[in-house]
């Protein structure tokens, strides 16, 4: 065999309906130094359009890793990734295509924040993808509107002079302006105060359930996350060891714990009813949702 | 004894006003507040609510407009006094990256004894207590940047400790942390409490705040409310208003309590309640 001839395992068949699909992914920084580390290792995942996947795990297992994969901050280095149809494995992908697609929203997105006013940039990245100017300020002024943004109000200000929510909204708005397919979020709630963290997770899910927007959100609140997401992936070292709907997961107590997660009060409140013989409905992930399940059950046993 | 005073205090930020003019916006206005030797006192309320800017006000970074802050019987206000002051109150804030300001840790503890003028070898022992007190005693020779985000909260929490304070402000310091890293910090400060020091934690966190002896909700700059957690938790409309959320179990157990079940209404244990909801069920 020739030297130069490399063996390529064959290119797996993509499910249909998968925004993203890995195969056998791996990732080791700094492959040839002392200081090499394996932070992806093995992964297989597919991920159907319209899903909420929280990504959950301790610091360093390989979540930011992983979702800097998805628009191509990092290429793949070893297996295979196709993302809304589009191999990344393959040496030039269309990557202008892909970020327009995939909306990365990165943690304190607001330290990002850089223009002199909030429209200039929330334009920012529809600039860059070539899109005139009337039209750009109609996609900003959506984008601002859909983060609970006054346009008027706020089109004209610079963005510093907001409040760390605003700033935050901001940031998003420049991100969801480009209507992305997939919204990668990478611990969006962090910092904020309670009523920050509610409207936010209301956007994104929003977006998800009323556009179909494939939604990945980092996160290390298990309460959040138990309550938004319909499936959860647990990276430990480097591999996903966990993929399951939120109820089964925190099902398992000992091995949430064991990795220094926390259950969620609620999964806490409804595993404790399990163990005792009663079972709530698996949909009861708020305190309000758990609260009706249990006076209905209450009601009918007086009844 | 009372550690802390501040008497309707006010502090106002310079803010641009639409047309361009300069204008005032509000930091704090009208606080006044006490706090004991030896409490454990949250500080809460949501974002630009005055939390960060009272927590300034504690040693002098920023001096108040009106009003007077005293700090173990000293005014901020007196310049004299400012030295003395920042002795006693040691501070933490939310961003570890932004904290250390040497490339070896013990080097970055012994940073405030050294601007105190501690003589060489009293700075040694410090920095070897203060290491310990936070449990980072292994990691004296290690560069930060190599550690953990709650490890690096912790060595900042030690160069406070070296000055040997009074009182220690942790401004969000476990904002940036993972759980583990947030509880690492907490179990230092709680400790620290225990030995008698004076903690103020500003927090989002309610759950950080159960088991604080009590909690200065604040919104708009101003105080609206001092009590013990249980106090603030049963004040629904209270947290309502200014945007804060009970833990969730305890909110659980308060309506279920009020859809008349036999519960604790402040119950914090979510297993706890859910045994007894159900001893409710099978009555």
């Amino acid at each position: 065999m020739p030297k130069s001839e490399k063996v390529t395992a064959p290119t797996p068949t993509v499910p249909q309906n998968a925004a993203i699909f890995a195969q056998n992914l791996n990732f080791i920084y700094n492959p040839k130094s002392g200081f090499a580390k394996h932070a992806l290792i093995n992964v297989d995942l597919t991920v159907c359009q319209g899903e909420f996947v929280a990504i959950v795990g301790h610091t360093g297992s390989g979540k930011t890793t992983f979702v800097q994969h998805l628009n191509a901050l990092i290429r793949v280095q070893s297996g295979y990734l196709n993302v809304l149809g589009q191999d990344l494995s393959a040496k030039k992908p269309d990557l202008k295509l892909l970020r327009r697609q995939v909306g990365m929203v990165f943690q304190y997105p607001e330290y990002q924040l850089f223009a002199d006013t909030v429209l200039a940039d929330v334009c920012f990245g529809l600039k860059n993808f070539g899109i005139d100017k009337d039209e750009r300020e109609n996609m900003a002024r959506e984008a601002l509107e859909l983060v609970g943004l006054d346009f008027a109000k706020v089109k004209d200000k610079s963005p510093f002079d907001l409040s760390g929510g605003e700033k935050r909204r901001v940031a998003l708005a420049g991100v969801l302006a480009m209507k992305p397919k997939i919204l990668v979020l990478d611990e969006p709630t962090a910092g904020l105060d309670p009523r920050g963290k509610s409207e936010i997770l209301t956007l994104v899910k929003k977006l998800n359930q009323t556009e179909g927007v494939t939604v990945l959100m980092v996160s290390h609140d298990m309460n959040e996350v138990y309550e938004n997401a319909n499936r959860i992936l647990v990276f430990r070292d480097g591999a996903i060891a966990f993929d399951l709907p939120p109820r089964d997961l925190f099902r398992m107590e000992e091995e949430i714990e064991s990795m220094n997660l926390e259950v969620p009060a609620v999964a806490a409140f409804c595993n404790e009813l399990e163990r005792r013989g009663i079972v709530l409905p698996k949909e009861c992930r708020t305190v309000d949702e758990t609260l009706a399940a249990v006076v209905a059950l209450k009601e009918a046993r007086d009844a | 004894m009372e550690i802390i005073r501040l008497d309707n205090v006010s502090y106002y930020y310079k803010a641009y006003n639409d047309d361009g003019t300069v204008g005032s916006a509000v930091g704090v206005e009208g606080v006044t507040l006490s706090v004991e030797e030896g409490d454990f006192v949250a500080l809460v309320g949501h974002n630009g609510c005055g939390k960060s800017t009272l927590a300034k006000l504690l040693n002098g970074l920023l001096l108040p407009q009106s009003g007077v802050v005293t700090v173990n019987g000293l005014k901020t206000s007196e310049k004299e006094n400012i030295f003395e002051i920042r002795k006693n109150v040691g501070m933490v804030f939310q961003n570890p990256d932004n904290q250390m300001v040497a490339s070896i840790v013990e080097e970055d503890v012994a940073f405030g004894p050294e601007n105190l003028g501690v003589p060489q070898k009293e700075i040694a022992e410090r920095v070897y207590d203060a290491l310990e007190q936070v449990g980072m005693s292994d990691y004296a020779k290690s560069s930060p940047h190599r550690l953990s985000g709650g490890q690096k909260q912790r060595i900042a929490i030690a160069g406070a400790l070296a000055i040997r304070p009074k009182v220690l402000v942790l401004d969000e310091s476990t904002a940036m942390l993972d759980p583990l890293g947030r509880k690492e910090v907490l179990e230092v400060a709680h400790k620290l409490n225990a030995q008698g020091m004076t903690v103020v934690l500003i927090t989002h966190f309610m759950e950080e705040v159960l088991d604080c002896d009590s909690v200065v909700v604040m919104n708009g700059g101003h105080v609206v409310s001092v009590g013990t957690p249980n106090e603030i938790f049963d004040n629904r409309s209270l947290l309502d208003e200014v945007g804060l959320r009970a833990p969730r179990t305890v909110e659980l157990a308060q309506k279920l309590s009020e859809a008349g079940f036999d519960v604790n209404a402040r119950e914090r244990d979510a297993r706890k309640l859910g045994g007894d909801v159900c001893l409710n069920l099978k009555k």
